[in-house]
């Protein structure tokens, strides 16, 4: 059985959490909800974007299709860097898209641009092993 | 990069207020040259609560937002030439909003490739109000109302300006001025622009020819300190397409006949004297450009004694330096031309006189700049009035002309023809010397940007002549130029 989440719009309003079968997958609103998503033991893909990015556009729905699918447990965390530059900035983040794999406070994984699923897949199982 | 050998205890040597065109050139290039850098930016909210990122007044609500609205009215115009040259272009219409979304894309993406320079390079970036506490001290204040105190050997003041609202009954609660109109979340609908700058013509043309229902209402003469031929006929021209002007009239309120919504432009009433008499009219948006003022008394000046105009601007010396020591101003806030690539090349060559053992001064005489009216207009060196005014009506020499540019010919004749035109002031007295160059007609500034660098090395009108012209270009009309204003033969062009 699959859990098929369908989004009325592209991207989520920052109110909604949505809970998929295995992970949740949220907008950023403010720091204490970073920190937890940081240091908590789920691992969390962590997808800064910006809406004027158009490969971001590309590579968001990727992950969030990844993160409904994934058969271990993952989150979605994506982080509007107009917002939250000050994060961007901590993490060194350059270039957009650029996503993040962090769990328990460490940044165990990540990549920038747009990848296939599959490519991210493989680099989420190499990261988490 | 190599540090600076420090001889202050300062928290850096080197503060710059202001996040625009001058500001992070300058940043930029003492940093490279190893000076520890701070650069303070941030934007007030216009009283419609628009505000904007880094990069100042040319990215955000200038240069840039205005080309690119300049282009998607010429596309309009040609869309109707290319009938002409046989293409069927019967469904056309323009989005307002996809034009400004992306536009506005392209800014935030610019905004933050700014910041992330910045940070590369190792300027340190506060979004922040900085203002005066004494010569070697900051006070800065973020959104959120935190503040930090800074303190640095060298300051440069590049905080620009922003545009004046006058003293009318309702114009601060009602009308926009290019702070906002380049961000407009909804159509602006029947406009009316207030100003003969070239900000008001700039917009009032781009709106008309998004085929808005523009209007311009004037105090006196169109684009002052420009060449008065080139103004007017850009004038007239404006006029023959189809824009209204009111000349001359002043307005008096603005009164709000219903409300703007998130999706759309209000209804305004406003009340304007003409010839002694008070006309009203609505539109759905007014549009200030009436001037721009500095920021000078914005920083707490007075901490530091700095001196500036009544008009707030900042008087320096050849080398940028204020009255007080060890504060230096560029950009906007100075009596010069406000051009971002002047601004960038001071501010640079600063940084490298003040970092870099460099003494070259920025050059501020014979620099190009252009108006992006529907009829573009570029210019280097002196309006004909300056030229005479300097040496002297006897010894100026005008060569004129009109001229039809070749892609122009396939198109039906109509009032717009004939305003093409092109100029070149010369020193009798000094072997014909171009003191002055001026350029009406189509891609002014890429045209006017070449012609400059003959100017700057003192190109005579017999270089000119001597230049052979490419064919068929509007360009090459520089190089034919007969006749002279003072032999009162026509300049109108002959009939096949």
């Amino acid at each position: 059985m699959s859990f098929c989440v369908r989004f009325a719009r592209p991207l989520l309003s920052n109110a909604m959490v949505m809970r998929s079968r295995f992970g949740t997958i949220s907008a950023l609103e403010n720091d204490a909800q970073f920190d937890e998503a940081f240091n908590g033991a789920v691992p969390t893909l962590i997808d800064f974007h910006a809406n004027w990015c158009g490969p971001c556009k590309i590579l968001t729905p990727t992950l969030k299709d990844l993160v409904e699918k994934h058969e271990k447990e993952i989150n979605l965390l994506m982080v509007d860097v107009d917002d939250f530059g000050d994060i961007a900035q901590e993490f060194d983040v350059n270039a957009i898209p650029c996503v993040k794999l962090v769990r328990e406070g460490n940044v165990v994984g990540g990549f920038v641009g747009v990848k296939t699923k599959e490519d991210i897949e493989t680099l989420i199982a190499q990261s988490l092993d | 990069m190599p540090e600076l050998e420090r001889a202050h205890e300062y928290n850096f040597d080197l503060a710059v207020i202001g996040g625009g065109s001058g500001g992070l050139a300058c940043a930029k290039e003492a940093a490279k040259l190893g000076a520890k850098v701070v650069v303070f930016d941030f934007v007030h909210p216009t009283p419609q609560k628009t505000t904007w990122g880094l990069g100042g007044t040319c990215l955000n609500v200038g240069c840039i937002p205005k080309k690119l609205m300049h282009t998607a009215s010429l596309y309009g115009e040609l869309i109707e030439d290319a009938k002409q040259y046989g293409w069927d272009c019967s469904k056309v219409g323009h989005s307002w909003s996809n034009m400004v979304g992306n536009i506005q894309s392209h800014i935030k993406a610019q905004n933050w490739k700014i910041r992330v320079d910045l940070r590369e390079k190792n300027v340190t970036y506060y979004n922040e109000y900085a203002t005066f506490v004494d010569t070697h001290t900051v006070k800065s204040v973020n959104k959120r109302g935190n503040e930090r105190t800074v303190t640095a050997d060298k300051f440069v003041l590049a905080m620009g300006g922003r545009p004046n609202y006058p003293d009318v009954p309702g114009a601060q609660d009602y009308a926009i001025t290019s702070d906002d109109i380049f961000s407009l979340k909804y159509h602006p609908g029947k406009t009316l622009c207030v100003g003969a700058s070239y900000i008001s013509l700039e917009c009032a043309g781009f709106l008309h020819g998004l085929g808005i229902d523009t209007t311009v209402l004037v105090r006196s003469i169109l684009l002052r300190g420009f060449d008065r031929d080139c103004a007017d006929k850009i004038g007239s021209y404006m006029e023959a397409s189809g824009i209204k002007f009111i000349r001359p009239g002043t307005p008096s309120r603005i009164e709000c006949v219903k409300e703007a919504t998130e999706t759309t432009a209000p209804e305004l009433r406003v009340f304007f004297t003409v010839d002694g008499e008070e006309k009203s009219d609505t539109f759905n948006t007014v549009l200030f450009a009436i001037g721009r003022a500095p920021l000078t008394d914005k920083i707490n000046p007075d901490a530091i004694g700095l001196k500036y105009d009544p008009n707030l601007k900042v008087p320096v010396d050849e080398a940028e330096k204020t009255n007080v020591d060890n504060v230096y101003a560029i950009g906007d806030l100075l009596n010069a031309p406000e051009l971002t690539p002047l601004a960038i090349q001071s501010g640079r060559l600063l940084a490298k006189r003040l970092y870099g053992n460099s003494t070259i001064l920025t050059d501020y005489v014979n620099v190009p700049t252009t108006v992006f009216t529907p009829l573009e207009y570029g210019s280097v060196g002196l309006s004909e009035d300056q030229a005479v005014a300097k040496y002297g009506e006897e010894n100026i020499e005008v060569y004129h002309t009109k001229h039809t540019p070749t892609e122009q010919v396939v198109r039906e004749s109509s009032p717009l023809d004939g305003h093409n035109f092109a100029k070149l002031i010369c020193n009798k007295a000094d072997n014909e010397r171009i003191v002055g160059l001026h350029y009406l007609g189509p891609n002014a500034g890429e045209i006017t940007g070449g012609f400059s660098v003959g100017l700057i090395m003192g190109a005579t009108k017999s270089d000119f002549d001597r230049l052979v012209g490419i064919h068929p270009t509007s360009s090459e009309v520089f190089t034919t130029l007969k006749i002279t204003k003072r032999s009162g033969l026509s300049i109108e062009e002959e009939d096949c």
